[in-house]
């Protein structure tokens, strides 16, 4: 178990009639750039929100670096970098200010804070956005920011649910490069997507996910072994 | 027991990050206060001359008081109570839903808990800076002369977290903006016309007067009149204090708990 970052055990959650995961059970290892992909309504987004705190399972655990997500959730947040699939920055606030709230919900002091976005801001590509309103920022640079945001607080684990989703090939690639550095960096990262591509390039191992069951884990290489390509498996998938 | 538990849960939860909740609020009005200020400052001001002056010419005086003496501390009440109310129903429910804010914050270490506590923490300071520009402007002339004029900024910062815990409570339920059109209309309008900011509530019919008792309003407004009067009875003020206490608590819990059902799948 110390070996991983993220534990998950017997993960059930329906809502209503439907059973959005059932009985999911598997484990992340540190520095692991791990993948979840499946159809719409898989359940891919359903257990990225449990695992961030947003939807709480109906039974089964989930452990986060040794603690329990039910009973140390805030713990565990203090290392944990969160993507959503939905884009939620400050309309309001600059970019700037977008990440130095951010870093204040972490407890972080302003001079931390103000060397902390600054690094993030150059990494990302940022800079000259720096006092930009949220509101007058493209598509890809908004993504950008959510994941530069997310990087406030030095997290040891980063989710993201489909990062990428809707933007065009080359902020895609622009993600993606920065995505890899992070994990050579030591990240370790839990990411979802509907790209199959994206899979290939980024993914060291991954689960895929249909109708709340796993129907394959394993390493990218493993899985895609006997078959031409992860598309080709994904399609079989779908269509079961 | 079942209650207790989650009162217990919610106290142990709650934590200073509810203040990084409340700066963020501040850091946002900042760009945009002008015309919310003198909404908040002008129209209790506009009240004030409008019946104080208006109205007053014809009402010399109640209980021996100036009818503008008489309203300052009901308009110092109802101002903090329609500022609140106004922030933390339209400004809260765009930053709970329309704006994903509080989705945003609960992928922090930052708890529903932090955020009601915080969002209700701003809903008071703008409650404060209305009821405050009332009396002092009260204050400045001379409609407000009672020693006991000190203890009302008190009094106003109840009031704000009162109607800040309610206005937060009704926005957990509401579906969509239209829906506090309910709320202001059958609640704070009411209190507004009904809880003693123009008229002793003992002139009302025996029936409408239980009534008012029940409105949170009247308590805060009866404290505030005590006060600038300086006809305290310590019996009744302390029993009036308890009551919106009470009231604030009761909303604040019920506030974390029926967010959290909202926000938290």
């Amino acid at each position: 178990m110390e070996n991983y970052i993220l534990n998950v055990k017997d993960l059930t959650k329906n809502f209503g009639r439907l059973k959005a995961l059932n009985n999911l059970t598997f484990n992340i290892k540190y520095g692991d750039f791990f993948g979840l992909i499946g159809p719409n309504g898989a359940g891919k987004s359903t257990l990225l929100k449990i695992l961030y705190g947003i939807v709480i399972p109906d039974s089964g655990f989930v452990g986060i670096e040794g603690l329990n997500l039910k009973y140390d959730y805030k713990k565990i947040k203090y290392n944990l970098g969160i993507v959503p699939q939905d884009d939620n920055l400050d309309e309001d606030l600059s970019v700037y200010e977008n990440l130095l709230i951010y870093s204040m919900y972490f407890g972080m002091h302003r001079k931390e804070s103000m060397k902390k976005s600054a690094e993030i801001l150059f990494f990302f590509d940022l800079e000259d956005k720096k006092y930009s309103k949220v509101a007058d920022l493209s598509g890809g640079l908004r993504r950008r920011l959510m994941i530069a945001r997310a990087l406030i607080n030095n997290p040891s684990l980063i989710i993201l649910d489909e990062p990428t989703s809707g933007l065009d090939p080359e902020y895609r690639q622009n993600i993606w490069g920065r995505l890899k550095t992070l994990n050579e960096k030591g990240v370790t990262i839990l990411m979802s997507t509907h790209y199959m591509e994206e899979a290939e390039k980024l993914f060291k191992n991954m689960i895929i996910l249909n109708h709340g069951n796993i129907v394959m884990s394993g390493a990218v290489n493993d899985i895609t072994l006997n078959k031409k390509s992860l598309e080709e498996i994904f399609l079989d998938i779908a269509k079961n | 027991m079942k209650i207790i538990k989650k009162i217990a849960g919610i106290n142990s939860n709650l934590s200073s990050k509810s203040f990084t909740v409340f700066y963020r609020n501040y850091m946002v009005w900042l760009k945009y206060y002008k015309p919310g200020v003198i909404g908040d400052i002008l129209e209790p001001l506009l009240y004030l001359a409008a019946l104080g002056f208006g109205v007053g010419k014809f009402i010399h005086s109640i209980n021996g008081i100036s009818y503008v003496k008489y309203i300052v501390p009901g308009i110092i009440a109802s101002s903090s109570m329609y500022a609140a109310a106004f922030e933390s129903t339209f400004g809260a429910y765009t930053r709970m839903v329309t704006n994903g804010i509080y989705e945003a914050i609960l992928l922090t270490p930052v708890g529903i808990e932090d955020i009601v506590a915080g969002e209700i923490l701003w809903g008071t300071a703008k409650a404060f800076m209305s009821g405050a520009a009332v009396l002092i402007i009260g204050t400045a002339f001379g409609w407000i002369i009672s020693p006991f004029v000190f203890f009302i900024p008190v009094i106003i910062v109840l009031n704000g977290i009162l109607f800040s815990s309610l206005s937060l409570l009704i926005t957990s339920f509401s579906p969509s903006y239209d829906f506090f059109s309910y709320y202001f209309t059958i609640a704070v309008s009411t209190m507004f016309l009904f809880s003693g900011v123009f008229y002793p509530v003992s002139s009302l019919p025996y029936l409408v007067k239980y009534f008012v008792y029940i409105m949170p309003l009247y308590y805060t407004v009866s404290i505030m009149r005590m006060l600038d009067e300086g006809r305290i009875n310590p019996l009744t003020l302390s029993a009036y204090l308890s009551v919106i206490i009470l009231f604030a608590l009761i909303f604040f819990y019920a506030s974390v708990f029926f967010i959290r059902k909202r926000v938290i799948k």
